[in-house]
């Protein structure tokens, strides 16, 4: 009986914890105006950044609806502080960096991502720097051997792709000269399709 | 009584194996612990000074070791850095003394004791590299049943390796304890390391390794 009875009463606790949580909540949301709850939800949905949200974020002190809504905007707005290397009506390429070449070796990886709007492929990568550039993919068998596969030509869909350690990444082979950490890489890669061409960026060398 | 007897001698019985040691064997959450341990047979490699290293020199502390080459530019050096990571990490809470970080070539024909050398220095100077003939390094490879396959040459003469990304814990007797499988995550690792069995404490009972 006593057990059923502090059960009831656990139970009933849990409950208005939660209503007093989901109160606090619609508190906070009746903070922001109609015109920025609007504006953060349209930020939300297109996936860019936009610096009302940064604004929200600091004139409403507002996270906890935006963070409840989705973890990405508010991580976009973060690497909107990372510079652009690269960008134009249709792409951007941000976040980018080599890793440092370790002694002995002389071959390395380059990341970035890269955001936008329209479907393209990406091929044909070259650097003064290396004797080839190549982009590849991890894949693991089902024995547990990682390897590397050469894609000639990467898709890159809306909102767009992410180069990153362990992922796709861009493979500098053969470097002819030195790279220390500071140092750029210049890459030039082509577009394919109707609003094509060849694009060229540097990349700064990062000391892994 | 023969019942209640039967049923008491089955918890001791399970009580016993429970408390095996003074160390019980850890439920690891970064990797799979073999149990029993892997006795590992003799073989013949070169560290990075070119010295000889044999069974007896994995003998005397726990060994995390790490199969890759110097021109695999993600994985490896990933790895590498992350171990190096988990090193400073266990150092700074007193639980390094009885660890080691040996690194295995699957390249041995471009990867020599002078590539070697600045390669794993360049992440510590503490970590061993190992490289020898392509059969030694085969012989060893496939006795931690880690496959690795050379890839054709490209036609500009380079190739890539395809290996393990997975991280062995080999015991202080020199038997393959453990294995950590890819994706590595550096607090699991740690958490991992942390626990009495791998601390170097005495066991009380040989039978625990």
């Amino acid at each position: 009986m006593k057990k059923a009875l502090l059960l009831i009463l656990l139970v009933l606790l849990i409950v208005i914890v939660f209503w007093w949580l989901k109160g606090a909540n619609n508190r906070t949301s009746s903070q922001l105006s109609s015109e920025q709850q609007s504006i953060a939800k349209q930020s939300i949905s297109n996936n860019t950044t936009d610096p009302t949200l940064e604004m929200i974020e600091q004139e409403s002190g507002a996270i906890d609806q935006v963070r409840e809504s989705a973890a990405v905007p508010i991580k976009m707005a973060a690497n909107a502080m990372i510079p652009t290397v690269f960008t134009n009506e249709n792409l951007a390429i941000k976040s980018a960096w080599v890793k440092g070449i370790i002694p002995g070796a002389n071959t390395t990886a380059a990341y970035f991502d890269v955001s936008t709007k329209r479907f393209f492929e990406v091929g044909g990568l070259s650097s003064p720097q290396f004797e080839r550039v190549e982009i590849h993919e991890m894949s693991e068998d089902s024995n547990g051997l990682m390897s590397m596969k050469k894609i000639d030509w990467l898709n890159v869909e809306p909102p767009g792709i992410s180069l990153k350690p362990g992922g796709k990444h861009v493979m500098l082979i053969g470097s002819k000269q030195k790279l220390n950490a500071g140092d750029n890489v210049t890459i030039n890669l082509e577009i394919a399709g109707r609003q094509g061409g060849t694009i060229t960026f540097d990349l700064p060398v990062v000391d892994q | 009584m023969a019942i209640l007897a039967l049923i008491a001698g089955l918890l001791v019985g399970l009580g016993e194996m429970n408390n095996e040691g003074a160390n019980r064997s850890p439920n690891l959450v970064s990797g799979t612990l073999l149990q029993p341990a892997k006795t590992l047979t003799e073989f013949e490699l070169i560290n990075q000074n070119g010295e000889p290293f044999s069974l007896n020199n994995l003998q005397g502390a726990w060994t995390l070791m790490f199969f890759g080459f110097i021109n695999c530019p993600d994985i490896c050096p990933t790895t590498l850095r992350l171990l190096k990571n988990v090193k400073s990490d266990l150092q700074g809470k007193g639980a390094w003394l009885n660890k080691r970080v040996v690194f295995v070539t699957v390249d041995p024909a471009r990867d020599t004791v002078e590539k070697i050398k600045p390669y794993v220095d360049y992440f510590d100077k503490d970590f061993i590299a190992l490289t020898g003939t392509t059969q030694q390094v085969q012989a060893f490879a496939k006795q931690l049943s880690l496959p690795f396959v050379l890839e054709p040459k490209d036609e500009f003469g380079g190739y890539n390796v395809a290996h393990s990304a997975s991280i062995l814990l080999v015991n202080p007797e020199a038997k393959l304890a453990a294995i950590l499988s890819a994706p590595h995550e550096h607090s699991k690792i740690v958490y991992d390391l942390l626990s009495d069995y791998f601390s170097g404490k005495v066991q009380k009972s040989s039978s625990a390794l």
